[in-house]
């Protein structure tokens, strides 16, 4: 992984968790305009961060077994206290299974705060589901704020900055399970991708093709037992792009689509300021 | 392989890593009840997801 300096990893960890502020979501992209290895970096860290707040959900859904219970407790073990023996809960033992389970044992000023509420697992969930609304910008890219999210996206035919357009692949390997779609920008070209079925572990790549038969590179991301999400990048306008595709790493196609014709927003911008002028 | 990944980060990083992306708090909040600086907690963040990365990507290789 490429090195990055102490700001940029900040703010790529700030990106993660969709908690860059405007500001920074400037100074980000600006970074990432300078440093195209830092998308490459979100990429890689995409289907880790998809991994943790899945095995979050799976953990908050479910009452765990004992068993694993008794795993993530040990795991957080010695964050409960600077020596690494357990810390004793503020107000003496609490007996409730509720409020036994893992988060409880991150940290005594934490069980504090998780503490002022009246459920520990209303807390938690009520976190998950802000995390869960927020899951484009944790996805990776980045590109987009959180109110943007949260706001309906603009409508409009393939290549309206901001309308999601869905792509249909004209090949798929058999097993993967796949949606896809295209983002149009200012700036480039946004691939969406909720993806399952892919060899854990193994490398995947995502590729823009332009008409030319010129391939750019929108990011890579590890197969995963979960179901990953994933938001990346090409630099490439979408009225250029003619085709995309994921491959593995020895090369074979997992799935490809050829695309529509896409507008090109400013050169219809132009014509229609000309058209007013008339 | 996820969980053994999380046991072998530091304590720091583990704390991090696990309140940010598995219980969901924001920075702030992680910050107000650990009375660690935001941008000590980002760090730290970063580098555990690395490390994660790291662990898993050689314990994948190592069963290969």
């Amino acid at each position: 992984m490429t090195e990055h300096s102490d700001r940029a990893q900040e703010l790529i960890a700030a990106a993660l968790a969709g908690d860059l502020s405007p500001a920074e979501q400037q100074e980000f992209e600006a970074l990432r305009a300078q440093d195209p290895s830092i998308d490459s970096t979100m990429a890689e860290f995409c289907s880790l961060v998809t991994g943790l707040r899945t095995a979050g959900h799976q953990w908050e859904e479910a009452t765990p077994p004992p068993s694993l219970e008794q795993s993530v407790l040990s795991l957080a073990g010695d964050l409960s206290s600077d020596d690494g023996t357990p810390a004793e809960q503020p107000g003496g033992p609490v007996p409730d299974h509720e409020t036994s389970s893992a988060d409880a044992s991150l940290h005594p000023a934490l069980d504090e705060q998780f503490a002022r509420s009246t459920s520990t697992r209303s807390r938690r969930r009520a976190a998950f589901a802000l995390a869960a609304a927020g899951g484009a910008v944790l996805g990776g890219a980045v590109t987009v704020g959180v109110q943007q999210i949260m706001d309906a996206p603009p409508d409009g035919p393939p290549g309206t900055y901001g309308a999601v357009e869905d792509v249909a692949f004209d090949s798929q390997t058999p097993g993967v399970d796949l949606d896809a779609s295209l983002i149009a920008h200012t700036w480039g070209t946004e691939t969406v991708l909720e993806i399952d079925g892919l060899e854990p572990g193994e490398s995947f790549t995502v590729v823009l093709i332009s008409e030319e038969g010129d391939e750019y590179a929108s990011g890579t991301f590890f197969g995963s037992e979960v179901l990953i999400e994933c938001r990346m990048n090409a630099a490439i306008m979408r009225d250029e792009v003619a085709r995309v595709e994921i491959t593995a790493a020895d090369g074979d196609l997992i799935a490809g689509a050829d695309l529509p014709d896409a507008i090109d927003p400013e050169a219809e911008e132009t014509e229609t300021e000309a058209a007013e002028s008339d | 392989m996820l969980l053994e990944a999380l046991s072998a980060l530091s304590r720091d990083h583990r704390q991090a890593v696990i309140a940010i992306h598995v219980v969901g708090l924001s920075y702030a909040e992680l910050s107000d009840a650990l009375g660690v600086s935001v941008s000590t907690l980002r760090s730290r963040t970063f580098h555990g997801l690395r490390a994660l990365r790291q662990h898993i990507t050689s314990g994948e290789e190592s069963d290969d």
